[in-house]
This record gives C-alpha cells, structure tokens and sequence, in this order.
C-alpha cells in the first residue's frame, strides 16, 4: 500500500530586492521541487512585499509567499533542505496542515493561485510600473485593513459588554505600562495574585463602616 | 469582611472568550491583526485571566502568535527603551 499523503504549508520569506523576474522564477522552482518529489501543489500565494515586524538578516522588508502542497514526508524534508541552500530565502516556516490523506485526493486537484503582486523594491524598474505597483500593493493593503476592521467592528457591536471591562484593562494597562507592573503596584504590601482580592475586601469593608 | 456575598462590587461583568462567542474570528498566524489585539504593547502575550479567552482557546493562540513571530508578522518585543 502507498504511503499516506500530508499537507503542508510554507510560509517563505524573500529577498525583496531580488526583483520581479528572479522572484517569479524562483516561485517556479519551488514547484518544481515539490513535483521532482513526488507532491502535488495545492496554493500558492504571494503576498507581495511586507515590512516585518522586527529586522531579520538586516532586513526590514521581506518578499512573502505563501506555498501548499501536499506528499509524503520526504517532500517537506526535501524542500526545506533545498531552501535553506538559497541565500535569497531571508526565513522560511514549514506547517503540518493534515495528515493521513490518501493521495488519490490530490490527483484531480489544480495548483490555485492567487493573484502575484509584482515585487515594489525592484532594482531598477520603470517608474510607472513601479508606481502601479505600489499602488496595487497599497489598495490591497487598504482592502485587507478594511476587511480586518469590519470584522473588529462586528465583534465590537457584538460584543460590546467584554469590550469595555478589555477598554477599562486597557487603561489600567497604558498607566502602568505592563500587566506585571501593574499587578506589583496593586499587590505593592502582598505578593500574590489573591492579595488583589483581599484589598478589594478591605477597600468594601471601608466603604461599609463609613 | 466577606460574608460570602459579591467580592469586588458585585458591578464586574463576567469576560466571554472571543473566539468561542463568535466563530467568524480566525484564529491563524497569518492575521496579525486579529492576534495582535492579544499582545501588550510590549508584545507580550496577555493572560488568559485579563482577555477572559478560554484555556482551549489561549492554547492556540499562544501557538498562533509564536508562529506568526516566527515569520516576523508579530513582534518579540517592542522596541521601548528600559
């Protein structure tokens, strides 16, 4: 019988200098990599050019692709070896999504890909296309944020009551600066988390003699 | 004195975990957005007993956020000084 199948995820991290071309042929090799093994590509998805939240290899901004595939073990082992030889892969994450998949699943399966965005930070590009470009990034970017605050929006309206005991935290927090801090400001004559409770009683017991 | 009764005021209201109360929020490393509203400002996790997340849910969003670290979508820590 045939090895079961898994399904992986690879989140890759990219030179974002490297340019338009090099990038999508790169992306091209990847697949390749995965099929020469044996896998089958699910998705694939370029996220375009990103700042990152802290500096990697000096890098402030980072290329990102999102890669799925699916195939035995060895595909991911494989794939993972081959990126880590690129001096151009800044970072890379592996995911198991699912295991134990039969791989007459993936036999009918096409590659889904998402719209590429064209690397922004290209070496030297025409300007209009690098403005176009810049401008699909940031129009998605704005759909994504739109996105993102609707369902915050929805979530605030829904769930307005925890909202607010979040907010009164939230200030409590901005005050003290961190959760820690402010535990040890409020617990200044005991140490424990209880103690909290217990000068809550005395500030009741207070209130009731007066 | 604690006779047993409400400690606090009696005014607090219970916290409700996000995720359980609405199956719409994704809970994956690849919203930062989403998970970001579980960090301090210093990108420390917060605990479970201040977002009022439950055990089953505070799991994976630990797991979530460090993944979402590890590609540089979340931060470690911030860049403040001290």
């Amino acid at each position: 019988m045939a090895k079961t199948w898994r399904k992986y995820e690879n989140l890759i991290l990219l030179d974002p200098e490297l340019g338009a071309e090099p990038t999508a042929e790169l992306i091209e090799r990847f697949r390749s990599i995965v099929r020469d093994n044996g896998g089958k590509m699910v998705k694939s998805d370029c996220w375009g050019i990103r700042n990152t939240a802290f500096e990697i290899k000096h890098k402030t901004k980072c290329y990102y692709v999102m890669l799925e595939y699916a195939g035995e073990g060895s595909v991911s082992i494989e794939f993972a070896r081959q990126l880590n030889l690129l001096d151009v892969v800044v970072k890379f994450q592996s995911i198991k999504l699912a295991e134990n998949l039969d791989p007459e699943e993936f036999a009918n399966i096409e590659e889904e890909i998402k719209e590429e965005v064209v690397p922004v930070a290209a070496p030297a590009p025409a300007e209009g296309n690098a403005e176009a470009a810049t401008e699909k990034v940031a129009a998605e970017k704005k759909t994504e944020e739109a996105a993102t605050e609707e369902v915050a929006a929805k979530e605030k309206t829904e769930e307005a009551a925890t909202e607010e005991v979040a907010a009164e935290e939230k200030t409590e927090e901005a005050a003290t600066e961190e959760v820690a801090a402010e535990e040890k400001t409020e617990e200044a004559a005991t140490e424990e988390v209880a103690a909290e409770e217990k000068t809550e009683e005395a500030a009741e017991e207070e209130a009731e003699e007066k | 004195m604690g006779f047993g009764g409400k400690r606090g005021g009696g005014s607090r209201r219970k916290k409700v975990c996000r995720f359980c109360g609405n199956a719409d929020i994704v809970l994956n490393y690849k919203e930062p957005l989403i998970l970001n509203q579980f960090l301090t400002e210093r990108g420390k996790i917060v605990p479970s007993r201040i977002s009022g997340t439950c055990a089953r849910h505070q799991r994976a969003l630990a797991t979530e956020i460090k993944r979402a670290r590890n590609v540089a979508l979340l931060p470690f820590t911030s860049n403040l000084q001290g």
